[in-house]
């Protein structure tokens, strides 16, 4: 693979060995990506802590196999955060629709100087994101807000680039039409 | 519709600058699996040179364990002692093996021209 030094790659080979440093800086690096991601897809800190947890175990177990220049460690954690948040999804799901499991909308009352706060905006995001299907939730969320490329992405999801685009644009405009009526509403025309 | 997404921008950014901060106990709970991979991996790697499988333990399991590599190891000295100083009736193998050079005079004080002349 040419490009720029994989640094987790060469941080993950030290930890093979034994580095307990490469142990803190992974965690610092990639577990707190994996924690945010899954947050971002679950809607729920608990289970992200769960799978966060869980995908870094992996890595952790398959440091000493890894092979430097087959793939980016940060896209194979962020596979395998996704495919465990799949499972949650699924587990959860159990039978009924994903819509059973989507997250209140903010509170519409909320005054417009409070929805002015990023907080307020990503929460808004988030209900809205939650309401897509997975796959294009996961989609949005890996280009829009970890803002990866389209190829990235696709090796992560492991569907094509065409599938990406496809999922991007027909989640961003769920997404639009859910948030921007939120702002019509609120009467937050700008910014 | 463009229009509309392009909107969408504002809540991204701020998604972006909204990260969810990973909780410390999380962190300690990664860390502490991490610490317990790394102790089964260097445990792995103390065991693996005397592994089932190294050389010496395969060739002593070959040869019966400790109590037949001990026979063997006496057999071997005994053998060497006996080459060394073999008891008294059985010839000595180091002279077997190492025939000293002697010269015979096989006519001992006669003279082969004496016994020519005397045939006349």
């Amino acid at each position: 693979m040419t490009g720029p030094v994989d640094q987790d790659a060469l941080l993950l080979a030290r930890f093979a060995q034994g580095d307990a440093g490469a142990a803190r800086e992974l965690t610092a690096r990639l577990g707190s990506r994996a924690f945010a991601l899954a947050v971002r897809v679950l809607g729920d800190r608990a289970e992200a802590e769960d799978v966060a947890q869980d995908a870094m175990l992996r890595l952790w177990r398959v440091a000493p196999e890894w092979r430097t220049g087959e793939a980016r460690v940060s896209t194979w954690l962020y596979r395998v955060t996704l495919n465990l948040c799949t499972d949650v999804q699924r587990r959860k799901r159990g039978g009924t629709t994903a819509l059973d499991d989507v997250a209140e909308p903010p509170d519409p009352g909320r005054t417009a100087p409070e929805l002015l706060q990023d907080a307020a905006r990503a929460g808004a995001l988030q209900a809205a994101l939650m309401t897509l299907p997975d796959r294009q939730r996961q989609a949005v969320v890996l280009r829009h807000i970890e803002e990866m490329s389209n190829p990235e992405i696709a090796a992560i999801m492991d569907i094509s680039t065409e599938a990406v685009e496809s999922l991007t644009a027909r989640g961003k405009r769920a997404l639009a039409k859910k948030l921007i009526s939120q702002r019509e509403e609120l009467g937050y025309e700008h910014g | 519709m463009a229009e509309k997404e392009r909107g969408l921008d504002a809540f991204f950014d701020a998604s972006r600058r909204d990260v969810p901060p990973m909780p410390a106990e999380l962190g300690d709970r990664m860390l502490a699996d991490a610490f317990a991979v790394q102790a089964d991996l260097s445990g792995r790697a103390v065991r693996r040179p005397s592994a089932a499988n190294g050389f010496w333990t395969q060739l002593s399991d070959l040869l019966g364990g400790w109590y037949g590599m001990g026979g063997l190891a006496a057999a071997c000295a005994a053998g060497v002692w006996l080459g060394f100083a073999p008891p008294p009736g059985i010839p000595d193998p180091v002279g077997l093996l190492i025939q000293a050079e002697t010269a015979t005079d096989i006519f001992e004080s006669q003279s082969l021209i004496l016994a020519l002349s005397e045939d006349g």
